[in-house]
């Protein structure tokens, strides 16, 4: 575990390789919160449940006492919550057989039985077909008497009885005043993306698209930056849209709108459906796979992506605010002196505008070797294809750089400028200076991905960092044995769906992932859709 | 006790080095910890080559044609203080308190490592209603549940334990009854002379009066409350507990002073400012680092590594109490290595077996070309 975070933090210094941080600590909240063995308990679950519609008392008994016996966890409290949660999406009667024998027994199921219940009519009505028909009209009832029941019980419900009443909302007809629990969540805690899904597919499916965007928005609003939500929505909607019931073109730009406004890249599930409504509407849409090249250009409409996004403003305001926030921060000594600081701006005054700005010890460490001479040939190696292409660089370093050898210094000093700061400073808040303020077209040279410069900046400018990012930071992959080195440029168009004239282009992947990669990469396969104007 | 403290003079100070995104104060980052200059050549203060002597409190220089909106940034300083919770009125409090106990209820329905709601006391509560997030709820509520669920076990261990007792109680008093001879052991007779604690008590205080008069002092800066949180000043006031212990024990005590408990702290931004020497451990030269775990000691390694140096003036000894799990030794490697080899193809397996012709090379430090040159305590830190 130690060296996973040792790994993740070197890859997240040097690669743009989104690292699995989040994933890790799932993973281990998940052994906290006491899930047993999943192999012991699906074996459980084989032996005695599986494909059984109802079990005699007894059996019911025999299957209490092996759980308490073979699980340490497990006891009277929670055996009842257990064994509906075992239950399969499909075993509906199983369950309700189970509630049967604790009412029969004299008992009572509790709160969380009950909300594992209700998840079970959830799935139901999703295996069947996910519309107002799906329950039964005993099921629904069922589920609205469990509503009241709690509602009874407890003034304020806590955030995991109001999802699974959500989920049992949804499959009724009363659905609509289950919004209100979304905001009973919020007490707590943020609501999950499962239960704004399940809102938002059914306010789909019922031709409320306003609500279903406007829930939408809110999620993305909420949730964590890198998450993706699921397909279902894009689907359900564009099945709403092709029934002719919208206006057909208006209604697919407000999806194609969204999915630019939150950078959103579709799985080739929903990118096959709007290919089909193309098809339905031939004389309005017309959607065609094509490819994008390194220089933006689309290999079927030919016309380039959009290039230029960082409008003037807004790099003013970048560039204003990163002196504030970055360089000095709270406390400018946190990460350099009041002298450094005046020092480097003079410098920059006197030496700029740059053409590029070089992180010095990124590029000197990125091959990971820790000897002066080896760091030292990988600075010299990336100066000289500058140089060479007659660009005026500045490298910044440390201090203690000038003990490396001496002739590689000089060879830097005499082609770049330079400008080394204490060992005890920051360099990175440096560097962002230089390169912005000598204009909007200077790169940087780095691989770091500056996520705590980006966070600094607070959330209305990071979007803004990020997109300049992309677009000017190069950074160095490899350099071969005979001293070539391979440089990744950056991308200076939109990777983002986005509509150029009345053509949209939108970027897909082939499967669909919970989170999405942080990498800068152009994405493989693209969408030309072209909307006529009627 | 506890004196504010107003000048830094003469003295070694411990604090810890301030980042932006600053959490863990006095555990983390302590290695990198910042010392005012080391030992200063394991003399005592009175030595005229102090290097102490030097130190005295420099404005930073500010320099006249700062920049304008310069000015005002860096005349702010970063009080770095918690958000603490904005005020509940007792209706919003009851409420909250109410939600929580039936989501805690609920989880533990579910099946979730979750102690029984009676078993949570008001303290408790007070710092759940506090927490930000479901989850850290959640990881509070599971480790209550280990301790809850340890403690039921230890008991029942000291319940059968206690069945036996007193047939065994019996059994023990008729061995005695009938046996004639002498009882030789350490609680009947023997040859050695009992030294109760309070003696040793009072001997290791005699060394810390004599310390308080000729050793040098260290401080520790206490000001961290407001940026910890509960896990943190409760590991924090440990660790200083143990540092006075540690410290009493050792045969040369240094003089020690906690300080500035309820002011502002002192970090490295402000030694930055006020000028004064600051100097790291030389981890990297001395240890092989073992990845993970970061270079952070926590206070008593830190003042068991600065009594040894004052003792013996070498690194090598003084680092013995990083401990050993943040170093990675030659045997970890080795096994580390063979996991990697393992799952190669095209391995020569008479070399491995070959234990002369290292495969990898020997764990060569760093800067192994500096390893023959002498270390200098005196050009030791930063310059001033």
């Amino acid at each position: 575990m130690n060296f996973s975070k040792f790994f993740v933090n070197y890859c997240s210094r040097f690669s743009s390789i989104k690292s699995a941080p989040v994933c890790g600590r799932v993973i281990a909240v998940k052994r906290q919160m006491g899930q047993y063995s999943n192999e012991q308990f699906a074996r459980f679950k084989q032996t005695y449940l599986e494909n059984r519609k109802a079990l005699e008392p007894k059996e019911w008994c025999n299957v209490k006492q092996t759980l308490k016996s073979e699980f340490k966890h497990i006891n009277d409290d929670n055996i009842d919550a257990i064994i509906i949660g075992a239950c399969q999406s499909e075993q509906l009667d199983l369950a309700k057989n189970y509630i049967d024998f604790i009412t029969n027994s004299g008992g009572q199921p509790n709160d969380a039985t009950l909300g594992h219940l209700l998840r079970i009519y959830n799935a139901k009505y999703h295996s069947n077909g996910s519309s107002p028909e799906s329950l039964s009209d005993g099921d629904q009832a069922d589920v609205l008497n469990i509503w009241k029941m709690l509602t009874d019980k407890h003034k304020i419900l806590d955030s995991t009885l109001c999802e699974n009443l959500i989920a049992g909302l949804i499959t009724t007809r009363r659905w609509r005043e289950g919004l209100q629990l979304l905001d009973m969540i919020k007490i707590t805690r943020p609501p999950s993306i499962f239960a704004y899904t399940e809102f938002i597919v059914k306010a789909f499916s019922m031709k409320d698209s306003s609500l279903g965007w406007s829930l939408f928005e809110e999620m993305m609003e909420t949730i964590d930056d890198s998450r993706q939500p699921n397909c279902k929505i894009f689907l359900t909607y564009l099945t709403e849209v092709s029934d002719g019931v919208q206006d057909t073109t208006s209604g697919l730009e407000e999806m194609l709108r969204r999915l630019q406004k939150y950078d959103l890249r579709i799985s080739v599930k929903v990118i096959d459906s709007i290919k089909r409504l193309a098809a339905a509407y031939p004389n309005l849409l017309q959607a065609t796979d094509c490819h994008i090249n390194y220089m933006g250009k689309c290999s079927k409409c030919q016309l380039s992506l959009q290039a230029k996004t960082l409008s003037n403003v807004d790099f003013e305001k970048l560039r204003n605010s990163l002196l504030k926030k970055v360089v000095v921060g709270g406390d400018v000594f946190q990460k350099s002196t009041p002298q450094e600081v005046n020092d480097f701006l003079n410098f920059v005054d006197r030496t700029g505008p740059y053409d590029c700005v070089i992180d010095g010890l990124n590029v000197a460490y990125s091959k990971g070797k820790k000897k002066p001479q080896s760091l030292a040939d990988m600075l010299v190696s990336v100066v000289k294809h500058f140089a060479a292409k007659n660009k005026h660089v500045l490298v910044l370093g440390r201090k203690h750089m000038n003990k490396w050898p001496k002739n590689s210094i000089q060879y830097v000093k005499d082609n770049a400028s330079m400008f080394l700061t204490d060992n005890l400073s920051q360099d990175d808040p440096f560097l962002l200076y230089a390169a912005l303020k000598s204009g909007p077209n200077t790169d940087i040279f780095s691989r770091d991905l500056m996520r705590q410069h980006a966070y600094l900046l607070g959330s209305e400018l990071k979007h803004i960092f990020r997109q300049w990012q992309q677009q000017h930071q190069y950074s160095l992959v490899t350099k071969t044995a005979s001293g070539r080195i391979f440089i990744k440029e950056p991308k200076r168009h939109l990777v983002c769906a986005h509509k150029i004239q009345s053509t949209w282009h939108i970027p897909y992947k082939m499967q669909y992932t919970l989170h999405s990669s942080d990498s800068f990469e152009i994405p493989e396969h693209w969408l030309c859709l072209n909307i006529k104007k009627i | 006790m506890f004196n504010k403290l107003t000048v830094i003079k003469n003295c070694i100070v411990l604090l810890p080095r301030k980042t932006v995104e600053f959490k863990r104060s006095l555990q983390s980052k302590s290695s990198q910890v910042i010392t005012e200059a080391a030992c200063a050549g394991q003399n005592h203060v009175e030595n005229s080559t102090n290097p102490f002597a030097a130190n005295k409190k420099i404005k930073a220089n500010m320099v006249e044609n700062e920049k304008e909106d310069l000015e005002c940034f860096l005349s702010a300083t970063n009080t770095d203080k918690k958000t603490g919770t904005p005020a509940m009125s007792p209706e919003e409090r009851e409420r909250r308190l109410k939600v929580l106990q039936l989501e805690a209820e609920v989880a533990r329905q579910e099946g979730k490592r979750v102690p029984t709601l009676h078993s949570l006391k008001d303290h408790h509560w007070d710092q759940i209603i506090a927490m930000p997030s479901r989850s850290a709820r959640m990881r509070l509520y599971s480790f209550l549940w280990k301790n809850a669920a340890i403690a039921e076990s230890k008991k029942i261990k000291k319940q059968e334990k206690a069945a036996g007792a007193q047939e065994r109680i019996e059994a023990i008093r008729k061995e005695r009854a009938e046996n004639p001879h002498i009882v030789y052991g350490l609680g009947n007779v023997s040859m050695f002379l009992r030294v109760y604690d309070a003696t040793i008590n009072h001997w290791m205080n005699h060394r810390l009066i004599r310390a308080m008069m000729f050793s040098p002092k260290i401080v520790l800066d206490c000001s961290y409350d407001n940026q910890m949180d509960r896990r943190e000043a409760e590991n924090a006031a440990k660790q200083l507990m143990l540092c006075f212990a540690e410290n009493r024990a050792n045969d040369d005590p240094f003089d020690m002073h906690y300080c500035n408990r309820h002011a502002e702290p002192l970090s490295l931004a402000k030694a930055k400012r006020l000028g004064l020497r600051v100097a790291r451990l030389p981890l990297d030269r001395y240890l092989q680092w073992g990845a993970g775990s970061g270079k952070s000691l926590t206070l008593n390694q830190m003042v068991n590594i600065l009594l040894d140096l004052k003792k013996t003036g070498d690194w090598a000894t003084s680092l013995k109490h990083v401990p050993r799990r943040k170093v990675i030794d030659s045997k970890e490697r080795l096994s580390s290595f063979y996991e990697k080899q393992k799952n190669r193809v095209n391995v020569r397996i008479d070399k491995i077996f070959d234990d002369d012709n290292a495969i990898f090379k020997p764990v060569n430090s760093v800067r192994s070309h500096k390893k023959y040159l002498k270390f200098n305590l005196s050009t030791w830190g930063s310059k001033k």
